[in-house]
């Protein structure tokens, strides 16, 4: 019975902003429950008629790939430092970059907005680029961090003894080990910057340079009064996040929770 | 082995973790560290003048009702912890049971949170209206008192908010419950069913204590978020209205710096919510250290 309420508490916004995109105008103002009687394409011709609408696709998919790509990097090579080298304020550096997780955007997007004026990078990829690889870095590496300290030491000792450089470690050991941790991270991270927000509403003033969620929110005031229209857009926007989370739930499941609960 | 790793990790020069380091330690510096002086000064700084101020911004700041309005609107907010966490713990106990399907309905509570708060936002922007389907619905049972524009009554406006969070966020505490509850020992429920514990016994006695360590941290992180990370279903849903009754700090610094140039208050206000999430955050670190202890 609980859960029969939860299915169908979550599912009733998706089932209406689907069925809606299906409907005429005319037919929503009749029937706003029901399954669509006479499915029509015409809001999806619509909404891919605006202006600009495949670029906001095409600029999230720019930056949410380069972005994650390059934070992973970055977060491998430190988490990998901290879970396997000694040197001084370890210890340290892990609990400030565990606070760091949580330091809210909203307190840094003035600065980095006037920064990014001043750099001449403020309406280019670089500008969001930027802010999304540093957000991320300090999740991505607390999380490997954990992972990472849980590797089997005598792998890691016999590519010591083979001669392996701490570089050579990483790459051919500590990386195919991690493949599952890496891929979760990857995952959420790349919902994140696909759903983000405010970074790219602030750092991206251009029509055609808005990302997908800030260009559904101009779409939305465009559209105000042809609701199924804009259920089109909503449709299109959510059809990669759904399929990136039934492909991968199981490292979409870990990577959130890998922090939380420990031994996970 | 033990010592021969520790003699090779030491034969190493310390630079190579450094080296490791640098890019991501200056990833945080440009990110996260300069931008955080940068607002601190502000916080002090007149901006016209340029001049040191003091604690003025910090003062104009508790003379000002919509700020009090948005902070006071952020502890509000809070109410959805108690909410999330009771569903969570409820649908998470009853998954671990394992009824028929429940791997559907574990994918299907968590999905909402895969959404985006955009996506979220503006189906709920359509429900909620005056002739969207939450009217509909009310009508068709009988309740047409209750109709009403759900975000633009500054009665409801919030509530409204608070709802549409705990509807996309509850699937995260459920898995996070679900994740903990996997590592109880079944012995501890078999014993308790054999001393004829009921339903109720069992999750008093039994789940609670093991889900503590869990909670404490979800509901520190989940305070973090109401203080901190609401921004987009505000933009979305109400940008703060009607009047100011749905502002919250993140959108009072958001309207401050780029609508209003009123940098002052916004650094101001800013400084105050890192300090809040600072204290936050060294409650969770403590809260996991013991989790860890145990």
């Amino acid at each position: 019975m609980v859960l029969a309420t939860v299915a169908l508490v979550s599912l009733f916004p998706l089932y209406f902003t689907i069925t809606t995109a299906f409907k005429s105008r005319v037919e929503f103002a009749k029937n706003q429950l029901g399954p669509p009687a006479a499915p029509v394409a015409d809001n999806f011709e619509k909404v891919f008629g605006q202006p600009y609408f495949v670029k906001w696709i095409l600029n999230s998919l720019i930056l949410a790939s380069v972005s994650v790509a390059v934070a992973l990097v970055i977060a491998v090579l430190a988490a990998y430092a901290i879970a396997r080298l000694r040197f001084r304020g370890r210890r340290i550096l892990f609990y400030v970059i565990g606070g760091l997780m949580a330091v809210p955007v909203i307190v840094m997007i003035v600065p980095l907005y006037t920064m990014m004026v001043r750099l001449g990078l403020i309406n280019t990829y670089f500008a969001p680029l930027i802010v999304y690889t540093g957000t991320m870095v300090p999740y991505m590496t607390f999380f490997l961090v954990g992972f990472f300290s849980q590797l089997p030491r005598e792998t890691l000792e016999a590519g010591q003894i083979d001669g392996c450089t701490h570089a050579g470690l990483l790459r051919m050991i500590v990386v195919p080990l991690a493949a599952p941790a890496l891929a979760a991270m990857a995952i959420v991270n790349f919902l994140w910057v696909w759903n983000e927000l405010l970074i790219s509403l602030v750092l991206l003033q251009q029509d055609d340079l808005r990302t997908l969620a800030v260009g559904l929110t101009v779409f939305r005031d465009r559209f105000s009064v042809n609701v199924p229209a804009t259920a089109a857009g909503l449709v299109i926007a959510i059809i990669p996040t759904l399929t990136l989370y039934l492909i991968g739930q199981r490292y979409f499941v870990r990577g959130l929770t890998m922090g939380g609960v420990k031994g996970e | 082995m033990g010592r021969l790793l520790r003699s090779l990790r030491w034969s190493r020069p310390p630079s190579a973790a450094w080296l490791f380091l640098t890019p991501a330690v200056f990833m945080a510096l440009l990110v996260f560290a300069y931008p955080i002086l940068q607002i601190l000064r502000a916080s002090l700084l007149d901006r016209g003048r340029n001049q040191f101020v003091g604690l003025a911004n910090y003062a104009s700041l508790t003379d000002d009702p919509i700020a009090w309005q948005s902070i006071q609107n952020n502890f509000l907010l809070l109410a959805v912890i108690p909410v999330l966490i009771g569903s969570s713990i409820l649908i998470a106990s009853i998954l671990f049971d394992h009824p028929r399907g429940w791997q559907i309905y574990r994918t299907l509570v968590f999905a909402p949170y895969v959404l985006s708060v955009v996506v979220v936002g503006i189906a709920f922007d359509q429900i909620y209206t005056g002739r969207g389907v939450l009217n509909t619905v009310l009508s068709g049972v009988g309740l047409d008192g209750f109709r009403r524009e759900w975000l633009g009554d500054p009665h409801t406006a919030l509530a409204s908010v608070m709802a549409v969070i705990i509807w996309r966020e509850v699937g995260f505490g459920v898995t996070l419950f679900l994740a903990r509850l996997t590592t109880a020992s079944t012995d501890l429920y078999d014993a308790a069913r054999v001393d004829g514990a009921g339903w109720f016994a069992i999750m008093r006695h039994v789940t609670v204590p093991h889900l503590r360590p869990v909670i404490a941290v979800y509901a520190a992180s989940t305070m973090i978020g109401m203080f901190s990370w609401v921004f987009g279903y505000i933009y979305i849903l109400t940008r703060g209205g009607p009047g100011y009754s749905t502002y919250v700090s993140e959108y009072f610094i958001y309207q401050s710096a780029f609508n209003y140039d009123s940098l002052g208050s916004a650094a101001a206000l800013a400084s105050v919510l890192l300090g809040i999430v600072v204290v936050a955050v060294a409650f969770q670190f403590s809260g996991q250290r013991q989790m860890g202890v145990e």
